[in-house]
């Protein structure tokens, strides 16, 4: 049976640090001197752009500032999305061992499904929706991001438990075309939370989603710990990459790993 | 002049800034929500798209060209990248 490292490492007020460490596990995992992992994490007041927006063009800068929230960009592309506390993600990495080769939507497939499982077997009638989504009664209550580089896999998603939807919906910039095509008018009407349709909370979202994946990758999670060449790494590219405004504000590509 | 426009695929938005002279693509950024394996491949997509004209059969031969190295964009079509950049022409 395959085992996974559970780590269970999360730098709640240093976001850019947190991405950091996130890329900094995907790459010693692809250079094998990490084992599988499966993450869980948090951030505190955070919105985290995808690899490919610029910062400007999703993010209300005033209401960012006004409520201190950080803006950090992660290393994969989609959406921008806003994490505090009552938004838990988990992260899955590992060498390909599921015969995924460069089918990104068959990684996604295979991802998303220990998620649908976790929620469903929480009482919720969720549904995974055309690549990185998950929805109950047309409401996102996870999105997800993935890549593969070198036959090594990521995956990670950021689950709505009991976010502050308000601020969510004030600071992210969310094009009308986008809405529209969705058939609502605010992005208030397009995300919920899993407390309240199920009044479970982030500890009963954990041990759900860690059963699930358990069954749906057919792995083990054993608690682990951070190692000091990802600590390293991770410092190396906030330094260079996460802490700069070239990467985060602008649309440079920085790779200095 | 620069000019942005906005493109909606199935599954992404597909921004497009891009400074042009006489029909020519000085400078553009291209920006979205989009998924691309590899990542840094989208600078080599604006690199090569840079001193082209804005004429489908061009932009469509460079776009082409891209995807033939391999690029991944699940969700979003070559088409679609084609027609981002092409938006911006009706916009000029």
């Amino acid at each position: 049976m395959n085992e996974f490292r559970f780590l269970d490492i999360e730098y709640p007020e240093e976001p850019h640090l947190s991405l950091a460490t996130e890329e900094a596990i995907f790459l010693e995992v692809m250079r094998g001197n990490s084992p599988p992992t499966f993450r869980f994490y948090r951030h505190s007041n955070a919105v985290i752009l995808g690899c490919f927006q610029l910062a400007d063009q999703e993010v209300d800068m005033d209401v960012a500032e006004r409520n201190s929230i950080k803006i950090v960009k992660r290393f994969t592309g989609g959406g921008a999305v806003y994490h505090d506390m009552g938004n838990l993600n988990f992260s899955i990495i590992t060498r390909d061992t599921f015969d995924i080769g460069l089918n990104v939507t068959k990684l996604y497939s295979t991802m998303i499904g220990g998620a649908v499982n976790a929620f469903r077997g929480m009482g919720m009638d969720a549904v995974s929706g055309k690549l990185n989504d998950v929805t109950v009664n047309g409401r996102k209550i996870l999105g997800a991001a993935a890549t593969i580089r070198e036959k090594t896999l990521l995956f990670h998603a950021a689950v709505l438990v009991d976010t502050n939807l308000n601020t969510l919906a004030s600071v992210l910039k969310v094009p009308g075309v986008k809405l529209k095509d969705k058939g609502v008018q605010t992005i208030l009407e397009r995300v919920t939370n899993i407390k309240k349709l199920s009044g479970h909370d982030i500890t009963d979202v954990r041990k759900a989603l860690m059963d699930s994946y358990s069954i749906e990758l057919g792995i083990t999670m054993k608690e682990g710990d951070i190692t000091e060449k990802e600590k390293r790494l991770a410092r190396e590219l906030l330094a260079k990459k996460y802490s700069r405004k070239e990467w985060t504000h602008g649309r440079e590509m920085i790779n200095p790993a | 002049m620069q000019i942005s426009s906005i493109y909606k695929a199935e599954k992404g938005l597909i921004k497009i800034t891009a400074d042009f002279e006489q029909q020519e693509i000085k400078e553009i950024s291209i920006t979205g929500d989009f998924f691309m394996i590899p990542e840094e491949a989208i600078v080599i997509l604006e690199r090569n798209l840079k001193g082209k004209p804005l004429e489908t059969n061009a932009i469509a031969k460079v776009v082409e060209d891209f995807y033939s190295l391999g690029i991944i964009t699940p969700s979003v079509e070559k088409e679609d990248f084609i027609k981002a950049i092409m938006s911006i022409k009706a916009l000029e």
